[in-house]
């Protein structure tokens, strides 16, 4: 029920992404198999993480929109979202083919994943929330 | 009236948690206690409860007044406060860590006994007097960098290692339980101290060490609890055990 109604919170937020909710935060902090919902709501926080990165929002919700709410946040995918939102030039094979495979490959280059997970890994809150932390870490000085 | 005034102070400073408080001394972006199941904002100068969960948002930070000490909450952190008690003789304060990073700076009061720790899923951290930095994520499990004093880091799987300042250390979530030894980049003290060298060596050379000497090397809790007061540093290790 929490599920759907995150789900629903997600996506009929009208006008664009709404401001980070710290409410969301510790919901998502307590999800153990995260949605692309999810990351979505963590959008707004990955935009704060980035102060003056022109067009950062709408390439995020562009990039959402290549999936399903309910579908799996696995790693690959969330690396995928935020590597075409950030516009990530670190990879070559990224750049090349831009293909979620790349995409986690560069964030694992860049330290923002660990080596030893996999793209296909379901998230859960606990690392969807570090892994917006750690690309502030990460991209914070591109701004 | 005086005299009762003078009388429910010193009762009140000698009754335990009489002042025990939580002030939010300096605050960034978006911050929030969730205090009741319910989350409030927190604004400069307000006072939270002990027990509180603190949250922080992207690009977000807090900074807490906790008895003799600081807390400084970063981006996208997590943290539960508890435990928190001072009086006239000790300072007890404990901050469980579920995501993000913290960063603590504990003054060493004479004749005050400070206990402070940052648990975390992995391991717990545990100093009297010192100023470090605490993070955790699943991914890169826990990371404890020190910049003065000597922490004392318990892995949730047993096993206690000493962080001096300048030095870090890492306790991976899927780790194999560490050895007891530590790690200094003081050169100094090692050149010193032949045995602090072997002591506060990577756990790989400590091990290598072991092996050409038979083992000597090896140092239990209690040896490293008296080999580390003399070791230049200011702090004092208290040696904690978290239990899986």
């Amino acid at each position: 029920m929490r599920k759907f109604l995150l789900v629903c919170l997600a996506w009929c937020a009208v006008g664009g992404l709404r401001a980070q909710s710290l409410d969301d935060i510790v919901a998502i902090g307590d999800e153990r198999a995260c949605s692309v919902a999810e990351l979505r709501l963590m959008a707004p926080a990955i935009v704060a993480s980035f102060p003056g990165m022109d067009g950062l929002e709408s390439r995020l919700e562009e990039a959402l929109g290549r999936y399903e709410p309910q579908d799996r946040l696995t790693k690959a995918r969330a690396g995928y979202v935020v590597a075409k939102a950030l516009r990530l030039r670190t990879s070559i094979a990224f750049v090349v083919l831009p293909i979620e495979r790349y995409a986690f490959r560069a964030l694992v280059l860049d330290g923002v994943f660990a080596n030893t997970s996999s793209g296909g890994d379901v998230m859960d809150g606990i690392e969807l929330l570090d892994f917006v932390a750690r690309l502030g870490a990460a991209y914070g000085s591109r701004e | 009236m005086k005299k009762l005034a003078a009388f429910a102070a010193a009762i009140a400073m000698f009754s335990g948690s009489a002042f025990a408080e939580v002030t939010a001394t300096a605050v960034k972006g978006t911050v929030g206690a969730m205090v009741a199941r319910k989350m409030q904002p927190v604004a400069a100068g307000m006072k939270l409860p002990d027990d509180a969960t603190i949250v922080t948002g992207a690009n977000s930070e807090v900074t807490l007044a906790i008895n003799n000490g600081t807390l400084t909450l970063k981006s996208l952190t997590t943290a539960k406060l508890g435990g928190i008690s001072m009086t006239a003789t000790s300072s007890t304060a404990a901050v469980a860590l579920k995501t993000g990073t913290v960063v603590s700076e504990v003054k060493q009061l004479q004749g005050l006994k400070t206990s402070f720790t940052v648990t975390t899923p992995v391991g717990t951290s545990s100093v009297r007097g010192t100023t470090h930095t605490v993070s955790y994520g699943p991914e890169r499990g826990m990371s404890v960098s020190v910049a003065s004093g000597v922490v004392a880091v318990s892995s949730a799987r047993g096993g206690t290692r000493p962080v001096v300042a300048g030095s870090s250390y890492v306790q991976s979530a899927g780790a194999a339980p560490p050895q007891v030894s530590t790690q200094s980049s003081q050169a100094a003290q090692e050149a010193a101290r032949p045995g602090a060298a072997q002591a506060f060596a990577p756990a790989e050379e400590a091990a290598q060490a072991a092996q050409s000497d038979g083992g000597a090397s090896e140092l239990g809790a209690e040896a490293l609890a008296e080999l580390l007061p003399s070791s230049g540093t200011t702090g004092t290790v208290n040696v904690s055990l978290a239990f899986p």
